[in-house]
């Protein structure tokens, strides 16, 4: 099947950072979390995904279809919900969405008077007078109204309380009931996709670390710690980081069986979540 | 039916659901022809992924204990009595491995052990 | 693209309410201008209303929105130079209705009314001022731009009598003769020739404009 989002060598240089062979898939009816520390390229590719920018070099194709040559066809069946809700402050939400609302084809009103609804959005309230989980909800709104097939949210919870945060994983949830819909969702929150998230992307430096399943990650790669006698044991190339301190070491290890084999009992050795696995990462890169 | 996932367990998330669906099986509190939620419904319930949950399920097809059916639903398949008495042996040979080492461990004597299994035969569980 | 020129409309209530505060401002100020108090306060109404658009985008960062919406950019830029007309149409309108008023009320200020001639003169001042500050506008955004437009601004409102002095009593033979020329020239003709050249150059403009954007990131 056509992948709902694929990118390939997708490259795009600035002063002083370069996003580089950025390849990724997605296949319809799965949540992708694109995860990497600030800074790392997320919201250019996104950018990039949206043609708010022009990429230097590489595809981008979107329901199978490249994002420049179709990009009325392409936006219409996007719902994006991005960090900062860029919105004219003065006006109500119903005055918002009656600007919007005319420029997507499939726009439906009875939905989004439904999310209204459920979301409890003030629609006569002027935008400036929302507080940010009310702007982001407004966006969600839009972005479910108007029978988008691909949901692409650029760090939407950042600045949002968990229980917020939470509301919006069962919104998503629910929204993957559909089995033709497919999520893009950048952050640097990762617990909000330790849980539900189906594939993982991590990038840093404007690089892809790696693209699996989430499961993949979070059954293979392992959290050790042991004590420090263990460091100068010629292993250190096992380890994607370490940290040391007075009483032991921890460290992250890709092949959590494979270390177990060769130091099981000397170690303990625990599930990483996905924070644990891009701060490792991106200390690594820092330190090297 | 009641599924409980352990996200701090060392046992990969789809195992804890195998284990748990096809215990239901063997216990006979599933019994054949009964319906199983859709992997993507029991993702959102669990807060997981689908794609754990259609690991778990296409295992559980694999060892025989359930059937998928494309666009009707998931459906416990006809148990082969056998095959559930043997798995049952297994489970009671486990146990009782199990109290046999701990038995051991406190130096307990055949006799003793088999006075306690008495016991409990014969009380109503 | 319609739905772009009336959010620029609806957007900007409060920017409305002051234009037309000022265009009353401009007829009861500068009556010495006889007949030509429309066409300047025209031009100040129109371009109030147009960078009041830019500036309010410009504030909101709407082109991430609008950009990420399906909109083509041309629209975009194409909106904006439609949008010249519509407050073009609106100001005239209000203008119209104000010095009706006036004069209705015998109030003892003279008022002049719109004609073809003021219209037309004032669609080609409007023009030629936007052809100049929209590519500006789309290449660097309002706040950047904004400078070179007041200076723009200014300049072409204190240069303009200055140039109609200049073309009424001409120090050239050459320039006296064009002028004589034009000035036999039918009204039609005057009228259709300075149209045309209106949007001659604002469609320039708008092929210059469109490049700049197309070319911009957000």
């Amino acid at each position: 099947m056509t992948p709902i989002l694929e990118i390939k060598n997708l490259r795009k240089d600035f002063k002083g950072f370069s996003l580089k062979d950025i390849n990724l898939s997605l296949e319809r009816g799965f949540i992708m979390g694109f995860i990497g520390p600030n800074g790392a390229g997320k919201s250019t590719t996104i950018k990039l995904i949206l043609n708010l920018m022009e990429r230097d070099r590489g595809e981008i194709n979107v329901f199978g279809k490249d994002n420049i040559k179709n990009e009325i066809e392409v936006k219409n069946k996007i719902g994006f919900v991005l960090d900062e809700n860029h919105y004219y402050e003065e006006i109500t939400i119903k005055e918002m969405k009656r600007i919007i609302a005319p420029f997507y084809k499939q726009w439906d009103d009875g939905v989004f008077n439904k999310y209204v609804k459920d979301f409890g959005l003030p629609i006569d309230r002027k935008i400036k007078e929302l507080s940010k989980g009310m702007k982001m909800k407004f966006s969600l709104a839009v972005a479910l109204s108007h029978n988008a097939e691909l949901l692409i949210m650029d760090e939407p919870t950042s600045g949002l309380d968990p229980v917020v945060r939470s509301e919006l994983l069962d919104i998503l949830s629910d929204l993957m009931q559909d089995e033709n819909k497919g999520v893009f969702f950048s952050t640097h929150i990762t617990s909000d996709l330790d849980k539900i998230a189906d594939y993982i992307t991590f990038i840093n430096n404007g690089e892809i670390v790696f693209s699996t399943t989430k499961d993949d990650i979070l059954d293979n790669f392992g959290l050790v710690k042991g004590p420090k006698e263990l460091i100068f044991d010629n292993n250190l190339y096992e380890f994607v980081g370490m940290r040391e301190n007075q009483y032991g070491f921890e460290a992250l290890v890709q092949d959590k069986e494979k270390f177990k084999k060769l130091y099981g009992n000397k170690v303990v050795i625990e599930k990483p979540t996905l924070e644990d696995i891009m701060v490792y990462y991106t200390r690594r890169d820092k330190n090297a | 039916m009641n599924i409980i996932i352990s996200n701090s367990s060392e046992k990969p998330i789809y195992e804890q659901i195998t284990s748990q669906i096809k215990d239901y099986i063997i216990k006979g509190v599933l019994k054949e022809a009964d319906i199983l939620p859709s992997i993507r419904n029991l993702a959102k319930e669990l807060k997981i992924s689908v794609i754990t949950t259609k690991r778990a399920y296409d295992e559980l097809q694999k060892d025989g204990f359930i059937t998928i059916v494309p666009g009707k639903g998931t459906y416990v398949s006809a148990q082969n009595k056998d095959l559930l008495r043997e798995s049952r042996l297994r489970i009671v040979e486990e146990k009782l491995m199990e109290a046999v080492n701990a038995a051991k461990s406190i130096e307990l004597s055949f006799d003793e052990i088999l006075e306690m299994l008495k016991l409990f035969y014969e009380e109503d569980y | 693209m319609l739905n772009l020129v009336i959010k620029d409309i609806l957007v900007q209530r409060r920017t409305f309410f002051g234009a037309f505060v000022y265009l009353l401002f401009f007829i009861f100020a500068f009556q010495s201008l006889e007949g030509n108090v429309y066409t300047s306060a025209i031009v100040a109404f129109v371009y109030l209303l147009v960078m009041g658009a830019f500036a309010y985008d410009d504030k909101s960062k709407a082109d991430i929105m609008l950009n990420s919406l399906p909109i083509k950019r041309k629209n975009i830029v194409m909106a904006k130079y439609i949008s010249l007309f519509a407050y073009v149409v609106i100001g005239t309108v209000v203008f119209s209705v104000i010095t009706s008023v006036i004069s209705m009320l015998n109030i003892s200020i003279k008022t002049y009314p719109v004609t073809v001639e003021l219209l037309v003169s004032a669609i080609l001042a409007i023009s030629i001022l936007n052809s100049i500050s929209f590519p500006l506008m789309f290449k660097w955004g309002y706040n950047k731009a904004r400078v070179f437009n007041m200076i723009l601004f200014l300049s072409i409102f204190f240069s303009a009598p200055l140039l109609v002095n200049f073309f009424s009593k001409p120090d050239s033979e050459f320039i006296a003769t064009v002028v004589a020329f034009l000035k036999r020239q039918s009204d039609i003709t005057i009228i259709s020739g300075l149209l045309s050249l209106s949007f001659i150059i604002l469609f320039i403009s708008y092929l210059i404009s469109l490049r700049f954007y197309k070319k911009r990131e957000f």
